[in-house]
């Protein structure tokens, strides 16, 4: 059996042998996991700090798809502050 | 005379061999002494990390403690910066072992004098990084000083995520969603002293 191929093919990002993080087993990377922590602790701040540590989850770019070699249509992706 | 010959021939041939001999790579006594010379450089350069790994000459360490928007720390002289890393509570001092550690979420305290009160911050996550020149880096996502933050709206977070955690199928990404926000918010909560 050619093990790459089978890697290659499956959409998990990593065999589930080994034991591991929960966040990892959901399919999260872990600067998934380390944002979703950091949202709840700046969710958690007094005023003024708040609004301020919430510029920290600005985010804004631009994605597209590529297929066959041509690149897709060009989609902004901005956050919604 | 044939007899002649072969004994010219041999003496001809170690004539030869003695002006190969300086040439050859063999076990000579120089070449024994060049080995203990490297071991000897290797062995006291060991020394030498050992003796400042061990030194009193340094007490303290070099902090850099900075996030991605900025740094609450740069190249500040500390005494003891003690850290909570997913495998446990420690403390850094001058001199500790080089290691690289994830940071959990929990609180990072920076003793300027270690007999004083420390500066607290709770972290949300990153990697510390301690270097053998006693330089420890620091590189959190968010650190907040606890002052700014709020025990009721932590209260509330950590009801809401049990709730969220209880009502989520095993095993799903609203489960490992809820299960952070509980991690997190239990750990904030435990830092400001709150009960349960």
């Amino acid at each position: 059996v050619n093990l790459v191929h089978l890697f290659a093919f499956s959409t998990h990002p990593f065999t589930m042998t080994t034991p591991t993080t929960f966040w990892r087993l959901a399919g999260m990377t872990y600067v998934q996991y380390v944002s979703r922590a950091s949202s709840a602790v700046r969710g958690a701040l007094k005023e003024p700090s708040k609004s301020k540590a919430l510029q920290n989850e600005k985010f804004n770019f631009n994605s597209s798809v590529w297929e066959s070699g041509v690149q897709g249509k060009k989609v902004i992706k901005e956050s919604a502050i | 005379h044939k007899y002649h010959s072969r004994v010219t021939f041999f003496y001809l041939r170690l004539f030869v061999r003695s002006l190969f001999i300086g040439y050859l790579p063999v076990h000579k006594e120089s070449n024994m002494l060049a080995f203990r010379r490297v071991a000897s450089t290797q062995r006291k350069a060991v020394a030498n990390v050992l003796a400042r790994s061990f030194s009193d000459e340094a007490t303290n360490i070099t902090l850099n403690f900075a996030m991605p928007h900025g740094a609450l720390y740069e190249n500040e002289e500390v005494e003891l910066v003690r850290l909570t890393s997913c495998a446990g509570e420690y403390g850094v001092t001058a001199g500790h072992t080089p290691n690289v550690s994830q940071l959990a979420p929990g609180l990072a305290m920076v003793y300027k004098n270690k007999d004083d009160e420390p500066e607290k911050f709770f972290v949300s996550g990153g990697f510390a990084f301690m270097h053998p020149n006693s330089v420890l880096d620091v590189a959190a996502v968010e650190a907040v000083s606890l002052d700014d933050l709020d025990p009721k709206i932590v209260e509330a977070q950590l009801s809401d995520a049990r709730a969220a955690l209880a009502a989520a199928a095993a095993d799903s990404v609203e489960a490992a969603e809820a299960q952070i926000e509980v991690e997190v918010n239990t750990a904030m909560a435990s830092a400001l002293g709150l009960s349960a």
